[in-house]
């Protein structure tokens, strides 16, 4: 079976999977923390309220905090300068590290990554063996 | 969900109208820029959930050119984006410069630069039109350009929109070139307070 999420560009696609029991799980989360935002009814929408969900749906199914990998991918600053000196347009850069430092917490190992740059993304999650297919705009594609 | 009350149907109306004049304008810039006819789509102005803008085109994974600015003064901030569908974008940049773009995607700096000067112009039309109303000077940013899915660049644009909300009002006109060569998207996208800024200014309350 397969997880697909399409065109990631400042957003950050997280997946994490137990490779001993083949459970795995895909966010597509826009903001890296839920805290003090006003419109923050979706937990699907930050790194951090998404990574507990995806865990907690998980360790329901069997996974073991021991076994599961993580893999992070976009967070791409889809634009070259900063309008205005708004810090929005780096979110990319925000999302990538929220996501590093929370995995870090709950001591999950990243075990790859394509996250930056400037093209968008589309992840394929690949739940037989955990492997993830990165695609870009002008069709190339890399494994993870 | 949505936090945005929605504005009044005379209210609608009058923004439509507003984004009809801009618009004209806009695309006169275009037509002028490239000595075309260019036709447009009357103004659609409501409120939707922001995914909505993927549904006019091919999903989320549509290869796009996207030229963004902002126009601020001091009570009122605004969104522009114009869109091109790909390979259309290519054809206008071959019109303009008068010689074909070499490859498939634009990736060279000159192309790109005029595409982001496209921006300017239809962009600083429409809100030259919008300061003359709200008797004001509008300023805007310099064009920002991404030439990718189109999934990817919007979410970067309305991240800061979606804390606030799942929603936008959403000012949107469409633009064809006599020919069918060439079709673009534009859209204004006015903050919640700006929109009161426009509502005092033309008098409807």
């Amino acid at each position: 079976m397969q997880m697909v999420t399409m065109a990631l560009g400042s957003c950050l696609g997280i997946v994490l999977y137990d490779g001993e029991i083949k459970v795995g799980a895909m966010a597509h989360v826009m903001h890296p923390y839920r805290d003090g935002v006003k419109n923050n009814s979706n937990k699907a929408k930050f790194v951090d309220s998404a990574i507990a969900v995806m865990l907690g749906k998980m360790q329901k199914r069997g996974a073991r905090r021991k076994r599961i990998i993580a893999k992070i991918f976009g967070g791409a600053c889809m634009f070259d300068h900063v309008v205005n000196n708004r810090e929005v347009l780096q979110i990319g850069d925000k999302n990538v590290k929220a996501a590093r430092d929370v995995l870090e917490q709950l001591d999950i190992a990243i075990a790859g990554e394509s996250v930056g740059g400037n093209t968008g993304r589309t992840i394929c999650f690949n739940l037989a063996d955990g492997t993830v297919v990165v695609r870009d705009a002008f069709d190339n594609k890399e494994r993870y | 969900m949505s936090s945005i009350k929605r504005p009044s149907y005379l209210r609608i109306d009058a923004l439509k109208e507003l984004g009809n004049i801009g618009a004209a304008h806009a695309v006169n810039g275009l037509s002028q820029l490239c000595s075309q006819r260019v036709d447009i789509s009357v103004t659609n102005a409501d409120i939707i959930p922001l995914q909505v803008i993927y549904t006019l085109f091919n999903g989320p994974e549509s290869m796009v050119s996207v030229v963004y600015i902002e126009g601020y003064s001091e009570e009122f901030r605004s969104m522009m984006f114009l869109i091109f569908p790909h390979p259309e974008s290519l054809k206008l940049v071959g019109l303009i410069t008068g010689k074909p773009v070499q490859g498939e995607h634009l990736s060279d700096e000159y192309s790109l630069s005029v595409l982001k000067e496209v921006g300017n112009i239809m962009c600083g039309c429409y809100l030259n039109t919008l300061a003359t109303f709200l008797k004001t000077n509008i300023m805007h940013s310099v064009p920002q350009i991404s030439h990718d899915m189109l999934g990817a660049v919007m979410d970067s644009i309305l991240v800061d929109l979606s804390l606030e909300s799942d929603y936008a009002l959403v000012l949107e006109t469409a633009f064809t070139m006599s020919n069918d060569m060439c079709k673009g998207f534009l859209f204004f996208v006015p903050t919640t307070e700006s929109l009161e800024v426009i509502f005092s200014a033309i008098g409807v309350d």
